[in-house]
């Protein structure tokens, strides 16, 4: 028990914070980029399976990371114009072409691997790379703070800067408006010119992007080589951290580590005679709490406008 | 619409009438033998290492033998099995593993006529006798057990840097279930036969995919004292290798030899850091099987529990084995192996355990 507690109160355990984090930092990137263009879509387990698969196999054959980033990137943004065009063409029901590509994925990185490897549960027969770990210069050698935020995989601190990026994106320039007012009214968007399809598959396609990150850190960082399923589930936190941190970036970026803290905290107590499925309900039941308040907030909102709306007189 | 029904009908008489006048196959000759699998053939693991067994026997005895893939898809498990049984067409069926054990079951009852042969499960023969059936199962806390003698041991080492000199050792399982926590017991009672202030952490990853998850548990252990994981979680163990590399750590893989596999795929820093590996020798006992029914021996109505007297289960005494672990470990393990299969040592199972029980052992693992 003593050593559990100082194990959790080490600068160390901040460091598997965000390492635990990571991969859900880029799925709920990607979601609150999608979201904000008014689509809902669960696609992101597949796209990060996809992603993951891909980069090892691009790294794996080419010997280059470069090429091995490319093919993740392309494989993800592959399943989002998929989607794109399931909904937004065909006007298929988003949800259930979001399953229906997660099934897919699911099952498709395992046929690919098998066609590929020959083998059906992991890539360790492929010499695949890896993103590497950076030891910040200055910041290493500061006592607690070097331990917490140096020594990370490059894409811990990619991560990071995805958040700065979405930001910037999202308020900052012209196309994050335009998804924006896509998202908000698509019909006033389209009277003043804006192309609303257009837009949401640019959006999608962000939001593969940033998801693809996800998943090549979950093959090529966190570990180094692909697993069946190897995503399992991270995708749909993602979705609840952009919902619980209200669409906002840094919220967003805020829950994804409450959540990840809520992992690895539940992690390091399982060896205590806890029994093992309350530890892992942990981080599922902080999403529902979370979702509670944030549903229970919104509710005052609308009573709030609604209250508004009756003191000018007009009706609901 | 009428015509075409009436098309339809009449195709459907021909297709009765031409199936009903198929000749039965004559060739009485050699014995044929099929073999339904669950997943598929190629996953390079359990299904292969079935397979492996049987086409080896297939060579050695010159029986026919046909593979049966129902690629995971649980609704075509009776009707397989049905058909199979009904054909008549076959000697022996070979079906297995906890998935297929209730159709299997099933088909047994039905058919009274058709031999079968069950591996890694154990039918209930307290509900029926299964006159035509017999089961084997590798007995995984024997495997485990040998598997905590070793960790229980070699974590008391001096001189060796992956060891840190705390008498901790760990378990990452999959999901709790009853074979998992054979596995668990079996490893506890080696450990605590060897030294009782050996703790045993353990931990489940909730599914058999989460590698990630597995990594990050098999870490928290790492740095509670454990210097020995043992992974016990399908393609999640995959997480906890990768860790005690991390850690620069032991891990302790299982049912097939780890350290070999990863050394074959050009990985040797990976294989430096997997001491051993519990494995399964299912195709060996597959094999035998096989054996026997050709030459007439075999049993029915029985279960068999094929611990390591019957090379059912064991230590794989690989290069890296060797190389980590002290002769005078190697010494107790093999003695620990003959007491077992001398029946001096009775290894405690999960199976038939009730929770209490299982959880009496959990609590023993962490005094």
């Amino acid at each position: 028990m003593d050593i559990i507690i100082s194990n959790i109160l080490s600068p160390q355990f901040i460091y598997t914070i965000l390492r635990v984090s990571t991969p859900l930092v880029f799925a709920a990137m990607a979601a609150l980029v999608v979201r904000k263009s008014g689509i809902m879509c669960i696609a992101f387990e597949a796209m990060m399976l996809f992603a993951a698969l891909g980069g090892v196999v691009g790294s794996a054959y080419t010997q280059n990371l470069f090429v091995g980033i490319v093919a993740g990137i392309l494989s993800s943004v592959l399943i989002a114009v998929i989607f794109a065009y399931f909904v937004l063409v065909l006007k298929s029901n988003p949800v259930l072409t979001g399953l229906a590509l997660n099934i897919l994925g699911s099952g498709g990185t395992v046929f690919a691997l098998f066609v590929l490897t020959g083998n059906k549960g992991t890539s360790s027969s492929l010499r695949s790379l890896r993103f590497p770990v950076v030891n910040i210069p200055i910041i290493e050698d500061i006592p607690v703070i070097g331990q917490i935020f140096s020594g990370h995989n490059s894409l811990t601190y990619v991560s990071l800067f995805t958040v700065l990026a979405v930001y910037i994106l999202i308020y900052k320039t012209t196309l994050g408006l335009r998804i924006r007012s896509v998202g908000e009214n698509p019909h006033a968007a389209e009277s003043v010119g804006i192309k609303v399809v257009r837009t949401k598959v640019i959006a999608l396609m962000i939001g593969g992007i940033i998801a693809s990150f996800g998943g090549m850190y979950m093959s090529m960082g966190y570990l180094p080589f692909f697993t069946r399923d190897m995503v399992s589930g991270r995708g749909f936190i993602g979705i609840a951290a952009q919902n619980l941190g209200g669409g906002v970036p840094i919220y967003t970026l805020i829950a994804a580590l409450f959540f990840g803290s809520a992992d690895a905290i539940s992690n390091v107590f399982q060896t205590l005679r806890i029994p093992a499925e309350f530890m892992q309900m942990l981080p599922y039941v902080v999403t529902i709490i979370g979702l509670m308040f944030v549903g229970s907030s919104n509710k005052d909102s609308k009573e709030k406008t609604k209250k508004i709306k009756e003191i000018k007189g007009e009706t609901t | 619409m009428k015509k075409s029904a009436i098309i339809i009908s009449m195709f459907l008489v021909l297709i009765l009438l031409v199936t009903g006048c198929s000749p039965k196959p004559v060739d009485q000759e050699k014995k044929k033998i099929v073999v339904i699998i669950n997943t598929n053939l190629g996953d390079k693991a359990f299904s292969d290492l079935v397979w492996s067994g049987v086409t080896r026997a297939a060579e050695d005895f010159g029986v026919e033998v046909k593979a049966i893939e129902l690629g995971g898809d649980p609704t075509r498990q009776e009707p397989t099995l049905t058909e199979v049984s009904e054909s008549g067409e076959w000697d022996l069926v070979i079906s297995g593993t906890f998935n297929l054990l209730q159709a299997t079951a099933a088909a047994a009852r039905n058919y009274p006529d058709q031999k079968f042969v069950l591996y890694d499960v154990a039918l209930d023969f307290t509900q029926h006798n299964y006159p035509n059936a017999v089961s084997i199962l590798s007995k995984q806390n024997e495997g485990s057990y040998l598997a905590g003698v070793m960790a229980a041991k070699l974590t008391q080492v001096t001189g060796d840097d992956k060891i840190n000199g705390q008498k901790v050792i760990g378990f990452v399982g999959g999901g709790e279930n009853t074979a998992i926590n054979d596995f668990l017991i079996g490893y506890i009672a080696g450990a605590k036969s060897v030294d009782p202030e050996v703790k045993v952490l353990f931990s489940y990853v909730g599914n058999f995919t989460d590698s990630a998850k597995a990594k990050e548990l098999a870490l928290a252990q790492y740095d509670q004292g454990a210097d020995i994981v043992y992974a016990v979680a399908g393609s999640a163990s995959y997480g906890v290798y990768e860790a005690s590399v991390l850690a620069k750590r032991y891990s302790i893989g299982v049912d097939q030899d780890r350290a070999l596999q990863f050394e074959a795929e050009g990985n040797v820093t990976q294989a430096n850091h997997i001491v051993t590996s519990v494995v399964k020798h299912l195709d060996v006992l597959i094999y035998n099987k096989i054996k026997e029914f050709v030459e007439g021996t075999i049993q029915y109505g029985v279960h068999q529990g094929a611990g390591i007297a019957l090379n059912g289960m064991g230590l794989a005494k690989n290069k890296f084995y060797e190389q980590f672990v002290p002769a005078d470990i190697r010494a107790a393990v093999d003695a620990a192996e003959q007491k077992i299969i001398s029946g001096e040592v009775v290894v405690p199972t999960a199976i038939g355990l009730s929770t209490e029980a299982v959880n009496e052992w959990k609590r023993k693992a962490s005094e």
